[in-house]
This record gives C-alpha cells, structure tokens and sequence, in this order.
C-alpha cells in the first residue's frame, strides 16, 4: 500500500534499495579492517549493483555482473587465504585510522563530486532538460536480449573479438607473471 | 540521481585504492571503482536514451574489469614468491 500511497513503482524500489545495499556494501568493503568481511562486502555489492542493472532493464549485464561477482569473491577468498590474509586484520590504533582515512575521504568525495558536476554541465549542454536526474526507466522501454546480441554481432564484432583476445593474452601473461622463479642451466 | 550514486560508487573505489595498505584491498578498490564506472556508463546510456551502446560499453567494462582481476592476482602472486608478503609496499620490488 505504501508503494501505492507514494506512487513510487516497484522498479523504482528495487534501484532504489540495491543502489543503499550498494553504497552501503562499498563503505564497508573500504573500511573494514578484516579483508574476509571486506571481500564479503564486496560480493554483495557487485550482486546490488547487478540489481541496478536488472531495474535498468540491462539482463544481460545483470546476469554477467552476478557471476563475475560471484566468481571474483570466490578467487579473493582463495587468493587471500592461499597468501596468508584471510584472518588477518589491521591492528592500528583507531586514531591514528581516522587521521590517515581523511585525505583518502576527501579524494573520493572530491572525485565524486567532480564526476557528477561533469555530468549535470554535460547533460544541460546536450540534452536541454536535466535529463540525468530522471527517474529509472520502465523495463518496457529496455531493449530486449535478441536486440543486444544482435548489436553486439553486428555493429561491436571487432570489440567483442579484441576483447576476447585480450582476455585470453591476460590469462597466458598471468600464467608467465605467477610462474615460480626457475634456476638457469648452466650450459 | 543515478549518476550521483555511480560517482558515489567510483568515489568509494578510490577511497579504498588509497586507505588500503595490501594488495588484495587494493584490488578491492580497483574492482569498486569498475562497478561505479559501468554502472555509471550504463546510466548515462538510460538517460541519453541510447540505450543499447550504454549497456554494450558496460559489458567490456565489466569483461574488462576480469582481466584487471586476472593479472592483478597473478601479480600478488609474484609478489609473495617474491617477498612472501603482499603489502603495497613491495611493489616496487617488481621492477628489478
């Protein structure tokens, strides 16, 4: 009934309520002093922001943003536990975290700021109306999956196919980097 | 509103990148401010109403924030082999 009351539709909800879990989830990946509770923190948020991506009608994004999430949380817990990390917590004095979290702070709300003043010129020097500041859309109004994969066969071939290439470059250049430190033959 | 709360997001990233002394939280901010970008992209594409190249450009970014991933933990890799310790610190022993 307070949906109703507020005229507010439950796509607006849900953005709504994943972009909270979100940002929420993000302070707490930051701040945190444990890296299992920041890694934790950092899968719920990749899965909030899918949830944005899902109200935004982008599926497709949504889908591959929870797996990669998944997936990725899945890798830091065994990279942090297979490197030592996993229980390990900071032990500085909470004075001395609040001194040296000020100029991080102020680097990224000024790095907000700057991003969000850019877009506000931006849209009323393109668009006219203040057109970044609409509500999210319908998912009537997305387009559906077939036109996505469509457009990406189409018109970003070469994208998808350098993309590819990279990530398959970046696998075997993680194999060399990673690889143990081999003694020389003497000849 | 929406980029608002991507820049907030981006924002938090960089927090992270820079409060964080090891290199697993710094991959945790780099992955942070991934999710701020292409959640921003994909906004900016809703409310330019060009909405399939927002979600496309989204899409590589988040393929592309894999192979960040990838070589990010291969390099913590090397770093502990190297130093059998993964601060940030250490990294500037990789040049050598």
């Amino acid at each position: 009934m307070a949906i109703v009351n507020t005229n507010l539709t439950l796509i607006e909800l849900v953005y709504w309520i994943c972009s909270a879990v979100a940002l929420g989830a993000a302070l707490t990946a930051t701040f945190m002093s444990s890296i299992r509770f920041a890694i934790l923190s950092l899968w719920v948020c990749g899965l909030a922001v899918g949830g944005i991506f899902l109200s935004q009608g982008a599926e497709l994004l949504a889908i591959t943003q929870w797996i990669i999430s998944t997936l990725g949380a899945l890798c830091f817990i065994f990279y942090s536990v297979m490197l030592g990390e996993y229980h390990s917590e900071e032990t500085t004095p909470l004075k001395r975290k609040l001194v040296s979290a000020i100029l991080p702070t102020l680097a990224g709300l000024g790095f907000s700021g700057v991003i969000w003043l850019g877009s506000r010129s931006l849209s009323s020097a393109n668009a006219g109306a203040n057109a970044l500041n609409m509500a999210p859309p319908s998912p009537e109004n997305a387009h559906n999956l077939a036109t996505i994969g469509k457009s990406l066969m189409d018109k970003q071939f070469l994208s998808l196919q350098i993309l590819g290439l990279t990530l398959f470059l970046v696998v075997v250049g993680a194999g060399v980097i990673a690889r143990p430190e081999m003694k020389e033959k003497s000849s | 509103m929406m980029v608002l709360i991507s820049a907030l997001l981006g924002g938090t990233g960089i927090i992270c990148l820079l409060y964080r002394k090891s290199f697993l939280g710094f991959l945790i901010g780099t992955q942070l401010l991934v999710l701020g970008a292409s959640s921003m992209i994909v906004s900016i594409g809703v409310s330019s109403k060009v909405i399939d190249q927002g979600y496309l450009f989204g899409f590589f970014i988040v393929l592309g924030s894999v192979a960040q991933l990838i070589i990010g933990f291969a390099l913590a890799v090397r770093l502990f082999y190297l130093k059998n310790r993964t601060g940030m610190d250490e990294l500037r022993s990789l040049k050598h």
